[in-house]
């Protein structure tokens, strides 16, 4: 009966992270992947002419420097915050929680 | 509800800018960043001035050319409106040497806004696109003459004006798409040289002098400004075009222009609303345009239009101004080709030349054939994401007669506010040569222009 529980409280827990990254997958091509490119390589449509490049998500690029906290920063308001691009709009109207799984789901993308 | 709180602001606005109101040249649209939920810099290297993705937007019916054949219709109309506020201040100290003693100094102030209504994409193609300029400007004080040795008047009538009223359509993909644009448009939409400056000033565009006119007509540069046509204008039109990877083609068939014999001065046809007068000799007449730009990479490119259009204008004046269409008419056709370079030296430096040539024939019923001309070296310097400095020099003869040749010195800096704040500061340096005919040396004239912009 333990064994179970314990079980069935896995199960629950994998399908409940399982839903939040497809959701944060959604969110990314929504909010993220015109500049960002779907797969993070930094060749979104939106972010072609800009002065100062997107970040390159999938390539071990310079942003892993920056820590969860920075990244969650960067998306809740702006670039500016964290002293990156101001061209990186602030995305105040996301949740913490939708926020937070962007940034788990980013660093899905570095290959 | 969102919604609602968004329009309350835009009712206010319309309601003060129908009050107020100024006049109108195409700048940055919120509505299109709200839209793609994209910061403006996506689409400007500095409001207003748009970089390739913007260019490339507004080719694709405002749309990501990506979203060619993508359903991005909202149903919040909301989304689709933005407007734009604006008060400017300029000083000009005027010199007009010879010209009796116009020394002079003359200080105003303007306030304006405009209206966009319908801005986006809708459906799986399209887009549009409506704006009303609203303008009023309000002399604050003058002691001097102006430049044409006219006193500003205390106050000019607020007026209401179409800037742009179209529907767009894009078909294909992003690397190669046909597109189309059908209603009241500013026809010349170029990229770098060819945009608008991000100066408060214009280059010098070639201007017919239209010598010949009846008495009683202002009929010599710049006063003739009124009456001849300058650059290219907003007019009602079909145009179709092509974007094939680097290059972008566009011709057009316009309504052109006509003159009006109560404000004496040359308009849209219809003021964007109406066809022709059927007395008009130009009744069945139609301009036409072709432009074409070719990128290379995101920062440079090389582009021109030619037009070649008609205008009836009068050859005996109304001083009553009591007609919108005068008694007798000649037909002034007319030319106009430009040809400009973009080169981005950098990520913050762009360098940018034009030329600029104009032919005017009345058939001597006006006056000799005239060839204008000008042009114009210009460098951007984007010092940060949202602000850019900038000089520009341009020499132009917009007369035949050489005593009218001009130059001009141009130096202005921009910044732009994320909360949608926007000015800018220029000042122009301009220097008319000698006259030889009826109207005397122009002189010398400095400007200080300061404008502040809201835009939402």
């Amino acid at each position: 009966m333990k064994l179970t529980g314990i079980l069935a409280g896995l199960l629950v827990t994998t399908m409940m992270s399982s839903f939040a990254h497809a959701d944060a997958k959604e969110l990314y091509e929504s909010k993220c992947a015109k500049c960002h490119g779907a797969d993070g390589d930094g060749t979104g449509r939106a972010g072609k002419s800009l002065k100062h490049k997107p970040t390159v998500f999938n390539a071990a690029g310079d942003w892993t420097k920056h820590t969860d906290e920075e990244l969650f920063l960067s998306i809740k308001k702006g670039g500016e915050a964290i002293k990156l691009s101001k061209d990186m709009e602030a995305y105040g109207s996301l949740s913490d929680d939708e926020v937070k799984g962007l940034v788990a789901y980013i660093k899905t993308l570095k290959k | 509800m969102k919604s609602k709180a968004m329009m309350l602001p835009l009712l206010a606005l319309a309601v003060q800018a129908i009050i107020t109101i100024s006049s109108s040249t195409s700048l940055a649209i919120p509505a299109f960043a709200r839209k793609e939920d994209v910061n403006c810099m996506v689409c400007h290297s500095a409001v207003p001035k748009l970089n390739r993705t913007g260019f490339e937007y507004r080719a694709a019916g405002y749309r990501m050319p990506d979203k060619i054949g993508v359903d991005t219709t909202t149903k919040d109309l909301g989304q689709m409106m933005s407007a734009r506020a604006s008060v400017a201040a300029s000083r000009t100290d005027a010199n007009t040497g010879t010209n009796g003693a116009n020394i002079g100094t003359n200080t105003f102030t303007s306030t304006g806004g405009s209206i966009y209504a319908l801005a986006g994409s809708w459906g799986t193609n399209f887009g549009s696109l409506v704006e009303f300029g609203l303008s009023s400007k309000t002399v604050k004080g003058t002691t001097g003459t102006a430049l044409s040795g006219t006193t500003y008047p205390a106050t000019s009538a607020p007026s209401i004006s179409v800037g742009n009223a179209m529907i767009r359509g894009a078909f294909g993909t992003e690397e190669a798409h046909w597109n189309f644009r059908a209603g009241q448009m500013h026809v010349n939409e170029g990229f770098g040289a060819q945009d608008s400056s991000l100066a408060s000033s214009q280059t010098i565009t070639p201007i017919a002098p239209l010598t010949g006119l009846a008495a009683g007509v202002s009929n010599k540069w710049p006063g003739a400004a009124k009456l001849a046509p300058g650059g290219v204008p907003n007019t009602p039109g079909f145009e179709l075009g092509y974007s094939l990877h680097d290059w972008e083609f566009a011709l057009a068939s316009l309504d052109g222009l006509e003159y009006d014999g109560i404000d004496q001065s040359l308009h849209a046809v219809g003021n964007g609303f109406s066809a022709r007068d059927k007395t008009d000799p130009l009744f069945n007449d139609r301009d036409i345009f072709f432009r074409f730009n070719k990128f290379f990479g995101e920062r440079s490119s090389v582009g021109g239009y030619y037009y070649q259009g008609a205008v009836s204008l009068p050859t005996v004046t109304d001083p009553a101004k009591t007609s919108a269409y005068a008694s007798t008419f000649t037909v002034d056709r007319y030319t106009r080709t430009g040809l400009y370079g973009t080169y981005g030296v950098n990520d913050s430096l762009t360098l940018m030349l034009g030329y600029l040539l104009g032919t005017d024939s009345t058939s001597n019923v006006l006056g000799a054939d005239v060839s204008t001309s000008g042009g114009f070296l210009a460098a951007d310097l984007f010092h940060s994401e949202t602000a850019a400095c900038g000089v520009r020099f341009d020499m132009g003869n917009p007369s035949n007669d050489s005593g009218y040749a001009q130059s001009q010195q141009d130096i202005y800096w921009t910044k732009f506010w994320k909360s949608g704040a926007y000015v800018k500061i220029d000042y122009a340096h301009t220097e008319t040569g000698a006259g030889t005919v009826a109207t005397p040396n122009l002189g010398i004239s400095g400007k200080l222009t300061a404008t502040a912009y809201y835009m939402f």
